[in-house]
């Protein structure tokens, strides 16, 4: 690589390079089942993803809506599209 | 930021922040258990037709695989790249389909793969600094801290290195065209994957992937036969009502090094048949008094599908970065 940043451990391998590009984790937030949720505070980065993921201990919610969403600024907003077949979704927001 | 440490790119994108968490490699897991999930349930009467009383060779349900990540005290879910049994556009479809805290220290995590074979892929999990034990006793490396002293980054913890995303969508249904004929159910996937391009560029099968199962879809298909004539001096009407049905999730493979598709995989197959001997005939009305439908039940809904307009980020990045 000509310019960016590697990082080795003390044997010389590479623990980390940018020459791989990584998203980092801004937070990781929980819509309660059946519930909309707003989350502010999400801090602005120059590209943002949000990748959603059902958290249940109940095996028969796998039938469930997910929770849909809206990023903007610093505020998700999560919405059940069901008030009774939400399922608990879990965003992972991730900048760059 | 006041203070701290950021490290951008040409393209101002941020690959290291220390006011926010990275995902480290915390394991790599091989499941701990796996089954096949059918249903069948002869609901009573008197036979006139005996068959068919099985699952179909066309609703062939994959195979579902449980791994237990180790994450005490965790608060987070971790983050469950996998890494399939194989890669093309022949591969398996493989996705994470249920992840929940299990107890204290543990989080459980289901991954549905298309085909019931026995071998399930590998599951590379991640988790943020705040969230796991830091035991490494190397001190070379680079760590970063927040305001509140909690570690966002530490290189001896393998960072997550992500080389390619997608944005991806199942098929619309899983399931197009009829659905049985006779007493032949075909409600096997048939639906044609989409495809995305990543942006990985890398050897397909060193690649691993991340991108929760979000959509699912349950069809069914019924038939009612009857029959009625003489025997023994008396008259008899026979009967018998059947229905199969499959439950689908979202499920996805790396089809090539520059490729992600995404498609159906069947997570539960079903079929169930209620005969009747000198009645009317059964008939769908004599099924409603059977709860066929609902949690716990024979099938979770029938003849539609949830989420499926949702779509996931996928990540991509390497195995051999952490093996």
């Amino acid at each position: 690589m000509s310019s960016g940043i590697r990082i080795f451990d003390s044997v010389g391998g590479i623990d980390y390079d940018s020459t791989s590009v990584t998203w980092n984790l801004i937070g990781v937030y929980t819509a309660s089942q059946n519930s909309n949720a707003t989350f502010t505070g999400v801090k602005s980065m120059t590209e943002r993803i949000v990748i959603r993921q059902m958290v249940s201990d109940d095996n028969n919610t796998e039938r469930a809506y997910v929770h849909t969403y809206s990023l903007s600024g610093t505020t998700l907003t999560a919405t059940a599209p069901s008030a009774t077949q939400t399922q608990a979704t879990t965003f992972q927001v991730f900048g760059r | 930021m006041a203070y701290g440490l950021t490290v951008t790119n040409d393209n101002n994108q941020v690959l290291i922040d220390s006011d926010v968490f990275g995902y480290h490699f915390i394991g790599k897991y091989a499941a701990t258990q796996s089954w096949n999930h059918t249903y069948l349930e002869d609901l009573g009467g008197e036979d006139y037709w005996d068959t068919p009383n099985d699952i179909d060779t066309n609703q062939t349900p994959g195979r579902v695989f449980e791994y237990t990540v180790y994450l005490p005290s965790s608060t987070k879910p971790p983050m469950c790249f996998l890494k399939p049994t194989g890669t093309g556009t022949s591969a398996v479809y493989t996705s994470v389909i249920r992840v929940w805290k299990y107890d204290t220290n543990n989080w459980k995590v289901w991954v549905l793969q298309s085909s019931n074979h026995g071998t399930g892929p590998t599951l590379y999990a991640f988790s943020t600094m705040d969230q796991t034990n830091s035991t490494s006793s190397d001190t070379y490396g680079l760590q970063t801290l927040n305001s509140s002293g909690e570690v966002t980054f530490d290189s001896r913890y393998k960072p997550l290195r992500i080389v390619g995303a997608a944005n991806a969508l199942p098929p619309s249904n899983p399931n197009s065209g009829s659905v049985g004929s006779g007493t032949t159910p075909t409600l096997n996937v048939n639906a044609t994957p989409n495809t995305y391009t990543t942006g990985a560029n890398v050897t397909a099968t060193d690649q691993i992937y991340y991108c929760p199962s979000l959509a699912s879809a349950c069809y069914e298909y019924e038939v009612g036969r009857e029959e009625s004539g003489f025997n023994n001096w008396s008259y008899y009407t026979w009967s018998r009502y059947d229905i199969w049905w499959c439950f689908y999730r979202s499920a996805f493979r790396i089809s090539g090094s520059n490729n992600f598709q995404s498609n159906w995989a069947v997570y539960m197959a079903g079929h169930i048949w209620k005969a009747q001997v000198s009645g009317s005939f059964l008939g769908l009305g004599y099924l409603n008094g059977i709860p066929t439908v609902g949690p716990l039940q024979y099938f979770p809904y029938s003849d539609a599908a949830r989420n499926q307009g949702e779509s996931n980020n996928v990540l991509i990045s390497r195995a051999s970065y952490y093996d």
